[in-house]
Protein backbone atom coordinates (compact mmCIF):
# COMPACT_ATOMS: atom_id res chain seq x y z
CA UNK A 1 0.00 0.00 0.00
CA UNK A 2 0.94 3.33 -0.69
CA UNK A 3 2.07 5.76 1.60
CA UNK A 4 -0.97 8.04 1.33
CA UNK A 5 -3.21 5.15 1.45
CA UNK A 6 -6.07 4.91 3.32
CA UNK A 7 -8.54 2.22 1.95
CA UNK A 8 -7.95 0.04 -0.61
CA UNK A 9 -10.10 -2.85 -2.21
CA UNK A 10 -7.76 -5.50 -4.61
CA UNK A 11 -9.59 -7.63 -7.14
CA UNK A 12 -12.67 -7.73 -4.29
CA UNK A 13 -15.83 -10.03 -5.01
CA UNK A 14 -18.51 -8.28 -3.05
CA UNK A 15 -21.31 -10.66 -1.82
CA UNK A 16 -24.58 -9.87 -0.07
CA UNK A 17 -25.51 -13.22 1.47
CA UNK A 18 -24.95 -15.67 -1.48
CA UNK A 19 -25.69 -13.56 -4.03
CA UNK A 20 -22.97 -12.04 -5.59
CA UNK A 21 -23.28 -7.99 -6.73
CA UNK A 22 -19.99 -7.06 -7.53
CA UNK A 23 -17.06 -8.52 -9.02
CA UNK A 24 -12.92 -7.26 -10.05
CA UNK A 25 -13.46 -4.36 -7.16
CA UNK A 26 -10.52 -2.33 -7.54
CA UNK A 27 -10.71 1.15 -5.68
CA UNK A 28 -7.85 2.91 -3.46
CA UNK A 29 -8.63 6.11 -2.02
CA UNK A 30 -5.69 8.24 0.07
CA UNK A 31 -5.79 11.33 1.78
CA UNK A 32 -7.37 14.09 0.25
CA UNK A 33 -9.62 12.39 -1.69
CA UNK A 34 -12.90 12.73 -2.27
CA UNK A 35 -14.77 10.23 -4.07
CA UNK A 36 -18.12 9.84 -5.63
CA UNK A 37 -19.99 5.96 -5.33
CA UNK A 38 -22.63 6.05 -8.20
CA UNK A 39 -25.20 3.55 -9.56
CA UNK A 40 -28.71 2.39 -9.81
CA UNK A 41 -30.74 1.47 -6.54
CA UNK A 42 -29.54 -2.36 -5.89
CA UNK A 43 -26.25 -1.72 -7.94
CA UNK A 44 -24.16 -2.70 -5.21
CA UNK A 45 -23.05 0.65 -3.70
CA UNK A 46 -24.00 0.19 -0.35
CA UNK A 47 -22.41 -2.91 -0.40
CA UNK A 48 -19.17 -1.77 -1.28
CA UNK A 49 -19.77 0.90 1.98
CA UNK A 50 -20.92 -2.58 4.09
CA UNK A 51 -17.70 -4.07 3.28
CA UNK A 52 -15.63 -1.22 4.12
CA UNK A 53 -17.21 -0.89 7.64
CA UNK A 54 -17.21 -4.55 8.20
CA UNK A 55 -20.75 -5.55 8.04
CA UNK A 56 -20.43 -7.63 5.08
CA UNK A 57 -17.59 -10.04 5.33
CA UNK A 58 -14.97 -9.66 2.29
CA UNK A 59 -13.82 -13.49 0.95
CA UNK A 60 -12.50 -13.05 -2.42
CA UNK A 61 -9.90 -10.77 -3.02
CA UNK A 62 -8.12 -8.55 -0.59
CA UNK A 63 -8.63 -4.95 1.18
CA UNK A 64 -7.26 -2.66 4.11
CA UNK A 65 -8.84 -0.04 5.90
CA UNK A 66 -5.30 1.74 7.24
CA UNK A 67 -3.87 -1.62 9.15
CA UNK A 68 -7.13 -3.22 9.39
CA UNK A 69 -7.21 -6.51 7.12
CA UNK A 70 -10.64 -6.51 5.91
CA UNK A 71 -10.07 -10.59 4.44
CA UNK A 72 -9.45 -11.59 8.33
CA UNK A 73 -11.28 -9.29 10.17
CA UNK A 74 -12.61 -10.36 13.45
CA UNK A 75 -15.85 -9.83 14.67
CA UNK A 76 -14.05 -8.74 17.88
CA UNK A 77 -11.57 -6.20 15.79
CA UNK A 78 -15.18 -4.38 13.92
CA UNK A 79 -15.30 -2.07 17.01
CA UNK A 80 -11.86 -1.06 16.45
CA UNK A 81 -12.33 -0.55 12.49
CA UNK A 82 -15.55 1.19 13.17
CA UNK A 83 -13.45 3.78 15.47
CA UNK A 84 -11.36 4.72 12.14
CA UNK A 85 -14.22 5.44 10.52
CA UNK A 86 -16.67 8.18 10.74
CA UNK A 87 -20.05 7.49 8.84
CA UNK A 88 -23.02 9.95 7.65
CA UNK A 89 -25.95 8.06 6.43
CA UNK A 90 -28.96 9.56 5.63
CA UNK A 91 -31.27 7.52 8.11
CA UNK A 92 -28.29 7.82 11.23
CA UNK A 93 -30.19 9.65 12.74
CA UNK A 94 -29.52 11.60 16.10
CA UNK A 95 -31.36 10.38 18.91
CA UNK A 96 -34.31 12.74 19.49
CA UNK A 97 -34.62 12.49 23.48
CA UNK A 98 -31.02 14.27 24.25
CA UNK A 99 -29.39 17.54 23.44
CA UNK A 100 -26.85 17.73 20.48
CA UNK A 101 -23.82 17.57 23.42
CA UNK A 102 -25.65 14.38 24.94
CA UNK A 103 -25.92 13.22 21.24
CA UNK A 104 -21.92 13.31 20.94
CA UNK A 105 -21.36 12.05 24.73
CA UNK A 106 -23.09 9.06 23.70
CA UNK A 107 -20.85 8.33 21.11
CA UNK A 108 -17.74 9.08 23.14
CA UNK A 109 -18.41 6.67 25.95
CA UNK A 110 -19.55 4.11 23.59
CA UNK A 111 -16.08 4.21 22.04
CA UNK A 112 -14.37 4.40 25.12
CA UNK A 113 -13.77 7.53 26.04
CA UNK A 114 -13.20 8.21 30.06
CA UNK A 115 -11.77 11.42 30.46
CA UNK A 116 -14.74 14.10 31.21
CA UNK A 117 -12.63 17.21 30.44
CA UNK A 118 -11.05 15.97 26.75
CA UNK A 119 -14.57 14.52 25.91
CA UNK A 120 -16.27 17.85 26.55
CA UNK A 121 -12.61 19.41 24.64
CA UNK A 122 -13.64 17.13 21.46
CA UNK A 123 -17.48 18.67 21.86
CA UNK A 124 -16.64 21.55 21.43
CA UNK A 125 -13.92 21.02 19.02
CA UNK A 126 -16.38 19.13 16.41
CA UNK A 127 -18.90 21.27 16.80
CA UNK A 128 -16.64 24.15 16.04
CA UNK A 129 -15.43 22.62 12.93
CA UNK A 130 -19.32 22.46 11.69
CA UNK A 131 -19.98 25.68 12.59
CA UNK A 132 -22.34 24.80 15.57
CA UNK A 133 -19.82 25.78 18.53
CA UNK A 134 -22.94 27.59 20.31
CA UNK A 135 -25.70 24.89 19.91
CA UNK A 136 -24.76 22.42 21.89
CA UNK A 137 -27.17 22.50 24.25
CA UNK A 138 -30.22 22.15 21.83
CA UNK A 139 -32.44 19.71 21.01
CA UNK A 140 -32.28 18.12 17.95
CA UNK A 141 -35.99 19.38 17.21
CA UNK A 142 -34.57 22.79 17.74
CA UNK A 143 -32.27 22.56 14.82
CA UNK A 144 -32.81 22.93 11.14
CA UNK A 145 -32.49 20.05 8.54
CA UNK A 146 -29.16 21.39 7.47
CA UNK A 147 -27.77 22.01 11.17
CA UNK A 148 -28.78 18.32 12.12
CA UNK A 149 -26.45 17.00 9.78
CA UNK A 150 -23.98 19.17 10.83
CA UNK A 151 -24.39 17.44 13.88
CA UNK A 152 -24.39 13.84 12.52
CA UNK A 153 -20.79 15.04 10.39
CA UNK A 154 -19.60 16.81 13.64
CA UNK A 155 -20.20 13.19 15.40
CA UNK A 156 -18.53 11.26 12.30
CA UNK A 157 -15.72 13.44 13.42
CA UNK A 158 -15.69 12.49 16.93
CA UNK A 159 -12.81 10.08 16.37
CA UNK A 160 -10.57 11.95 14.87
CA UNK A 161 -11.19 9.01 11.50
CA UNK A 162 -9.13 9.20 8.50
CA UNK A 163 -11.94 7.93 6.40
CA UNK A 164 -16.13 9.12 6.13
CA UNK A 165 -18.33 7.19 4.55
CA UNK A 166 -21.44 8.95 3.26
CA UNK A 167 -24.60 7.53 2.11
CA UNK A 168 -27.35 10.07 0.51
CA UNK A 169 -26.00 12.88 2.93
CA UNK A 170 -28.21 15.32 1.48
CA UNK A 171 -31.26 13.49 0.37
CA UNK A 172 -33.31 15.27 2.51
CA UNK A 173 -31.86 19.10 1.81
CA UNK A 174 -32.83 21.46 -0.09
CA UNK A 175 -30.47 23.21 -2.52
CA UNK A 176 -28.32 25.45 -0.64
CA UNK A 177 -28.41 23.65 2.39
CA UNK A 178 -26.77 20.82 0.21
CA UNK A 179 -24.03 22.58 -0.82
CA UNK A 180 -22.96 23.73 2.31
CA UNK A 181 -23.20 20.25 3.76
CA UNK A 182 -21.07 18.93 0.18
CA UNK A 183 -18.77 22.12 0.83
CA UNK A 184 -18.27 20.77 4.39
CA UNK A 185 -17.59 17.21 3.62
CA UNK A 186 -15.18 18.24 0.25
CA UNK A 187 -13.08 20.76 2.75
CA UNK A 188 -12.83 17.39 4.89
CA UNK A 189 -11.48 15.21 2.86
CA UNK A 190 -8.62 18.33 2.55
CA UNK A 191 -7.68 17.94 6.08
CA UNK A 192 -5.64 14.75 5.18
CA UNK A 193 -8.79 12.38 5.31
CA UNK A 194 -10.71 10.73 2.66
CA UNK A 195 -14.35 10.80 1.53
CA UNK A 196 -16.40 8.26 -0.02
CA UNK A 197 -19.88 9.21 -0.65
CA UNK A 198 -22.66 7.43 -2.47
CA UNK A 199 -25.23 10.03 -4.27
CA UNK A 200 -27.95 10.20 -6.43
CA UNK A 201 -27.24 14.16 -7.09
CA UNK A 202 -25.83 14.92 -9.96
CA UNK A 203 -26.00 18.45 -10.28
CA UNK A 204 -24.25 18.52 -7.45
CA UNK A 205 -21.74 16.50 -8.31
CA UNK A 206 -20.79 18.54 -11.46
CA UNK A 207 -20.60 21.48 -8.80
CA UNK A 208 -18.13 19.73 -6.74
CA UNK A 209 -16.97 17.79 -9.17
CA UNK A 210 -14.45 15.21 -8.12
CA UNK A 211 -13.16 11.48 -8.72
CA UNK A 212 -16.09 9.23 -9.71
CA UNK A 213 -16.76 5.66 -9.16
CA UNK A 214 -19.85 3.79 -10.41
CA UNK A 215 -21.53 0.51 -10.61
CA UNK A 216 -23.12 -0.94 -13.06
CA UNK A 217 -23.78 -4.55 -14.62
CA UNK A 218 -21.91 -6.02 -11.38
CA UNK A 219 -18.96 -3.95 -11.79
CA UNK A 220 -16.65 -1.35 -10.81
CA UNK A 221 -15.34 1.40 -12.98
CA UNK A 222 -13.44 4.78 -12.28
CA UNK A 223 -13.86 7.97 -14.61
CA UNK B 1 8.12 32.71 -3.22
CA UNK B 2 10.70 30.42 -2.25
CA UNK B 3 8.33 28.28 -0.23
CA UNK B 4 5.93 27.80 -3.45
CA UNK B 5 8.89 27.20 -5.75
CA UNK B 6 10.27 24.52 -2.85
CA UNK B 7 6.52 22.80 -2.57
CA UNK B 8 6.20 22.93 -6.39
CA UNK B 9 9.15 20.94 -7.26
CA UNK B 10 8.58 18.50 -4.00
CA UNK B 11 5.01 17.68 -5.55
CA UNK B 12 6.61 16.86 -9.02
CA UNK B 13 3.97 18.66 -10.98
CA UNK B 14 4.74 20.62 -14.46
CA UNK B 15 4.36 24.31 -12.68
CA UNK B 16 5.78 28.00 -13.05
CA UNK B 17 5.36 30.91 -11.35
CA UNK B 18 4.42 34.06 -13.03
CA UNK B 19 5.66 37.02 -11.03
CA UNK B 20 4.57 40.27 -12.45
CA UNK B 21 5.39 43.81 -11.29
CA UNK B 22 2.43 46.88 -11.26
CA UNK B 23 4.51 49.61 -11.98
CA UNK B 24 5.67 49.71 -8.49
CA UNK B 25 9.70 50.44 -8.10
CA UNK B 26 9.90 49.55 -5.04
CA UNK B 27 11.00 45.98 -5.01
CA UNK B 28 12.77 45.97 -8.42
CA UNK B 29 16.23 44.85 -6.83
CA UNK B 30 14.96 42.22 -4.53
CA UNK B 31 12.50 40.67 -7.61
CA UNK B 32 14.89 40.41 -10.39
CA UNK B 33 16.33 38.02 -8.75
CA UNK B 34 13.71 36.06 -8.59
CA UNK B 35 14.32 34.93 -12.56
CA UNK B 36 17.12 33.27 -11.64
CA UNK B 37 14.56 30.34 -10.25
CA UNK B 38 13.66 27.79 -13.18
CA UNK B 39 10.40 28.33 -13.16
CA UNK B 40 9.92 31.53 -12.54
CA UNK B 41 8.85 34.11 -15.01
CA UNK B 42 9.36 37.95 -14.24
CA UNK B 43 7.64 40.59 -15.78
CA UNK B 44 8.31 44.16 -15.13
CA UNK B 45 5.49 45.77 -15.70
CA UNK B 46 5.66 50.02 -16.39
CA UNK B 47 3.01 51.15 -16.16
CA UNK B 48 0.64 50.57 -13.40
CA UNK B 49 -2.38 48.80 -15.13
CA UNK B 50 -4.77 48.42 -12.40
CA UNK B 51 -5.27 45.49 -10.24
CA UNK B 52 -8.72 43.97 -12.22
CA UNK B 53 -5.99 44.39 -15.55
CA UNK B 54 -2.97 43.39 -13.94
CA UNK B 55 -4.73 39.75 -13.09
CA UNK B 56 -5.95 39.23 -16.64
CA UNK B 57 -2.35 39.81 -18.30
CA UNK B 58 -1.26 37.02 -15.40
CA UNK B 59 -3.58 34.74 -16.90
CA UNK B 60 -3.06 35.54 -20.21
CA UNK B 61 0.63 34.80 -19.61
CA UNK B 62 0.21 31.36 -18.15
CA UNK B 63 1.15 28.80 -20.38
CA UNK B 64 -0.74 25.68 -17.80
CA UNK B 65 -4.07 24.63 -17.45
CA UNK B 66 -4.47 25.39 -13.73
CA UNK B 67 -4.28 28.85 -12.35
CA UNK B 68 -3.35 29.61 -8.56
CA UNK B 69 -3.70 33.23 -7.62
CA UNK B 70 -1.61 34.93 -4.60
CA UNK B 71 -1.35 38.46 -3.57
CA UNK B 72 2.53 39.65 -2.93
CA UNK B 73 1.60 40.52 0.45
CA UNK B 74 0.84 36.96 1.24
CA UNK B 75 3.33 34.61 3.42
CA UNK B 76 2.53 30.67 3.09
CA UNK B 77 3.07 28.73 6.50
CA UNK B 78 2.10 25.46 5.81
CA UNK B 79 3.91 22.84 4.00
CA UNK B 80 0.97 21.24 2.71
CA UNK B 81 -0.19 24.42 1.30
CA UNK B 82 -0.24 23.41 -2.84
CA UNK B 83 -0.74 19.94 -2.00
CA UNK B 84 -4.05 21.02 -0.66
CA UNK B 85 -5.09 23.33 -3.81
CA UNK B 86 -3.59 19.98 -5.99
CA UNK B 87 -6.32 18.01 -4.84
CA UNK B 88 -8.94 20.45 -5.37
CA UNK B 89 -7.90 20.50 -9.38
CA UNK B 90 -11.01 19.17 -10.32
CA UNK B 91 -13.60 21.85 -8.91
CA UNK B 92 -13.93 25.16 -10.90
CA UNK B 93 -12.94 27.57 -8.32
CA UNK B 94 -11.65 27.12 -5.17
CA UNK B 95 -10.77 30.19 -2.22
CA UNK B 96 -8.23 28.88 0.72
CA UNK B 97 -8.80 32.10 2.73
CA UNK B 98 -6.62 34.08 4.83
CA UNK B 99 -5.16 34.80 8.42
CA UNK B 100 -3.28 37.18 10.36
CA UNK B 101 -0.32 36.87 12.34
CA UNK B 102 -1.19 39.15 16.34
CA UNK B 103 -0.14 42.48 15.98
CA UNK B 104 1.37 44.56 18.61
CA UNK B 105 2.25 47.54 16.59
CA UNK B 106 -0.63 49.98 16.77
CA UNK B 107 0.12 51.59 13.38
CA UNK B 108 -1.09 48.78 12.05
CA UNK B 109 -4.28 47.81 14.76
CA UNK B 110 -6.55 49.25 12.47
CA UNK B 111 -5.85 46.96 9.30
CA UNK B 112 -5.64 44.20 11.27
CA UNK B 113 -8.20 44.51 13.45
CA UNK B 114 -10.35 44.90 10.37
CA UNK B 115 -8.82 41.80 8.95
CA UNK B 116 -9.65 39.68 11.65
CA UNK B 117 -13.23 40.86 12.11
CA UNK B 118 -13.99 41.30 8.59
CA UNK B 119 -12.14 39.66 5.85
CA UNK B 120 -10.70 36.34 7.99
CA UNK B 121 -13.86 34.47 7.85
CA UNK B 122 -13.45 30.95 9.07
CA UNK B 123 -14.30 28.24 6.85
CA UNK B 124 -18.44 27.87 8.11
CA UNK B 125 -19.06 31.38 7.78
CA UNK B 126 -17.53 31.22 4.28
CA UNK B 127 -19.42 27.71 2.94
CA UNK B 128 -23.03 29.53 4.02
CA UNK B 129 -22.42 32.35 1.75
CA UNK B 130 -19.69 31.10 -1.01
CA UNK B 131 -19.68 34.17 -3.29
CA UNK B 132 -20.03 36.77 -0.53
CA UNK B 133 -16.51 35.50 1.02
CA UNK B 134 -14.61 34.67 -1.94
CA UNK B 135 -11.54 37.09 -1.81
CA UNK B 136 -8.57 36.98 -4.86
CA UNK B 137 -6.00 36.84 -2.53
CA UNK B 138 -5.97 33.28 -2.27
CA UNK B 139 -7.77 31.31 -5.24
CA UNK B 140 -7.37 28.54 -7.75
CA UNK B 141 -9.24 28.55 -11.00
CA UNK B 142 -9.59 26.38 -14.07
CA UNK B 143 -7.90 28.99 -16.82
CA UNK B 144 -10.91 28.49 -19.44
CA UNK B 145 -13.19 29.06 -16.59
CA UNK B 146 -10.85 32.62 -15.42
CA UNK B 147 -11.07 33.42 -19.50
CA UNK B 148 -14.91 33.22 -19.59
CA UNK B 149 -15.05 35.34 -16.61
CA UNK B 150 -12.19 37.70 -16.15
CA UNK B 151 -11.82 40.61 -14.13
CA UNK B 152 -13.63 43.54 -15.24
CA UNK B 153 -10.80 46.00 -16.17
CA UNK B 154 -13.12 48.95 -16.42
CA UNK B 155 -12.09 49.08 -12.39
CA UNK B 156 -8.85 50.79 -12.37
CA UNK B 157 -9.64 52.23 -9.08
CA UNK B 158 -8.51 50.46 -5.86
CA UNK B 159 -11.25 48.38 -4.08
CA UNK B 160 -14.02 45.86 -4.79
CA UNK B 161 -12.35 44.36 -7.74
CA UNK B 162 -12.59 40.83 -5.38
CA UNK B 163 -16.63 41.73 -4.64
CA UNK B 164 -17.28 42.50 -8.92
CA UNK B 165 -15.19 39.17 -10.10
CA UNK B 166 -17.00 37.11 -7.25
CA UNK B 167 -20.49 38.51 -8.03
CA UNK B 168 -19.55 37.86 -11.66
CA UNK B 169 -19.23 34.08 -10.99
CA UNK B 170 -22.13 34.20 -9.26
CA UNK B 171 -24.29 34.99 -12.26
CA UNK B 172 -22.05 32.27 -14.38
CA UNK B 173 -23.85 30.08 -11.81
CA UNK B 174 -20.17 29.14 -10.86
CA UNK B 175 -19.68 27.65 -7.95
CA UNK B 176 -17.04 28.42 -5.63
CA UNK B 177 -15.73 25.78 -3.14
CA UNK B 178 -13.84 26.91 0.11
CA UNK B 179 -11.39 25.17 1.91
CA UNK B 180 -9.33 25.76 4.69
CA UNK B 181 -6.24 26.77 3.22
CA UNK B 182 -4.98 30.08 4.55
CA UNK B 183 -2.38 31.83 3.25
CA UNK B 184 -0.96 35.15 5.60
CA UNK B 185 -1.69 38.03 4.99
CA UNK B 186 1.44 40.01 6.30
CA UNK B 187 1.23 43.74 4.15
CA UNK B 188 -0.84 45.55 6.64
CA UNK B 189 -1.21 49.41 6.15
CA UNK B 190 -0.75 52.33 8.81
CA UNK B 191 -3.55 53.20 9.82
CA UNK B 192 -3.85 56.39 7.68
CA UNK B 193 -3.34 54.92 3.95
CA UNK B 194 -6.24 51.84 5.54
CA UNK B 195 -8.65 54.92 6.04
CA UNK B 196 -7.57 56.91 2.66
CA UNK B 197 -7.73 53.67 0.88
CA UNK B 198 -11.25 52.52 2.84
CA UNK B 199 -12.33 56.11 1.68
CA UNK B 200 -11.04 55.36 -2.04
CA UNK B 201 -12.52 52.02 -1.90
CA UNK B 202 -16.06 53.32 -0.74
CA UNK B 203 -15.92 55.35 -3.90
CA UNK B 204 -15.43 52.18 -6.27
CA UNK B 205 -17.76 50.97 -4.43
CA UNK B 206 -20.22 53.56 -5.50
CA UNK B 207 -19.02 53.49 -8.92
CA UNK B 208 -19.64 50.10 -9.46
CA UNK B 209 -23.24 50.45 -8.04
CA UNK B 210 -24.43 53.39 -9.82
CA UNK B 211 -22.97 52.32 -13.27
CA UNK B 212 -25.44 48.62 -12.40
CA UNK B 213 -22.21 46.34 -12.37
CA UNK B 214 -23.33 44.98 -8.91
CA UNK B 215 -26.50 45.43 -7.23
CA UNK B 216 -26.39 47.44 -4.39
CA UNK B 217 -26.85 44.74 -2.03
CA UNK B 218 -23.48 42.62 -2.41
CA UNK B 219 -22.02 44.78 -0.35
CA UNK B 220 -22.27 45.57 3.21
CA UNK B 221 -22.55 49.41 3.45
CA UNK B 222 -23.99 49.76 0.27
CA UNK B 223 -26.73 47.42 0.81
CA UNK B 224 -27.18 49.64 4.73
CA UNK B 225 -27.46 52.91 2.37
CA UNK B 226 -29.54 52.08 0.34
CA UNK B 227 -31.85 51.08 3.14
CA UNK B 228 -31.80 53.88 4.70
CA UNK B 229 -32.01 55.95 1.66
CA UNK B 230 -35.33 54.11 1.20
CA UNK B 231 -36.72 55.36 4.73
CA UNK B 232 -35.11 59.11 3.68
CA UNK B 233 -33.37 59.21 6.90
CA UNK B 234 -30.16 59.82 4.97
CA UNK B 235 -29.91 63.41 5.85
CA UNK B 236 -30.50 63.23 9.54
CA UNK B 237 -27.99 60.24 10.06
CA UNK B 238 -25.34 62.35 7.93
CA UNK B 239 -25.85 65.25 10.23
CA UNK B 240 -25.46 63.43 13.02
CA UNK B 241 -22.50 61.12 11.46
CA UNK B 242 -20.57 64.39 10.78
CA UNK B 243 -20.86 66.04 13.96
CA UNK B 244 -18.96 62.52 14.97
CA UNK B 245 -16.84 62.12 12.29
CA UNK B 246 -13.74 63.36 14.09
CA UNK B 247 -14.12 61.00 17.06
CA UNK B 248 -14.99 58.02 14.71
CA UNK B 249 -11.17 58.85 13.14
CA UNK B 250 -9.48 59.44 16.89
CA UNK B 251 -10.97 56.68 18.11
CA UNK B 252 -10.13 53.82 14.75
CA UNK B 253 -6.73 55.47 15.69
CA UNK B 254 -6.37 53.85 19.58
CA UNK B 255 -5.00 50.95 20.75
CA UNK B 256 -8.52 48.96 20.81
CA UNK B 257 -10.02 50.44 17.61
CA UNK B 258 -14.04 49.21 16.94
CA UNK B 259 -14.92 48.28 13.45
CA UNK B 260 -18.39 49.79 14.18
CA UNK B 261 -16.78 53.17 13.67
CA UNK B 262 -15.55 52.40 10.47
CA UNK B 263 -19.07 51.01 9.42
CA UNK B 264 -20.18 55.04 10.68
CA UNK B 265 -17.72 56.49 8.21
CA UNK B 266 -18.48 54.47 5.80
CA UNK B 267 -21.95 55.58 5.55
CA UNK B 268 -20.95 59.09 6.08
CA UNK B 269 -19.19 58.78 3.08
CA UNK B 270 -21.34 56.94 1.28
CA UNK B 271 -24.16 59.87 1.84
CA UNK B 272 -21.43 62.84 0.53
CA UNK B 273 -20.30 60.64 -2.59
CA UNK B 274 -24.10 59.36 -3.54
CA UNK B 275 -25.40 63.54 -3.15
CA UNK B 276 -22.42 64.56 -5.10
CA UNK B 277 -23.38 62.49 -8.01
CA UNK B 278 -27.10 63.29 -7.44
CA UNK B 279 -26.25 66.94 -8.07
CA UNK B 280 -24.63 66.20 -10.85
Amino acid sequence: MALDTIVELKDATIFQGDHLVLSDVNIQLGKGDFVYLIGKTGSGKSSILKTIYGAVPLKVGTGHVGEFDLTNLKRKQVPYLRRKLGIVFQDFELLRDRSVNENLLFVLKATGWKDKKAMQERMQEVLEKVGLGTKGYKMPHELSGGEQQRVVVARALLNDPDLILADEPTGNLDPTTTEEILNLLYSISKTGRAVLMATHDYVHMKKFSSRIIRCEDNSVTTE
Amino acid sequence: MNEIDKQCLASDIDYEIVVMEDGSTKHLTDNASLSSLPNVRYISNQKNAGRAAIRNILADHAKFDRLLFLDCDSEIDQSYFIRRYLETKEVDVVYGGRKYLPQTDEDFLLHYTYGIEREAKDLNTRINDPHLHFQTNNFAIAKKVFQSVRFDESLTKYGFEDSLFAYDLKRHDITVVHIENPVVHAGLDRTDDFLQKSRQATENAWLLVQSGKIPAGEIRFTKKYSQIRKWQMQRPMAAVLSVYEPYFIAYLKKSEPKIIYLDFLKLLWSHRIVSNTDKK
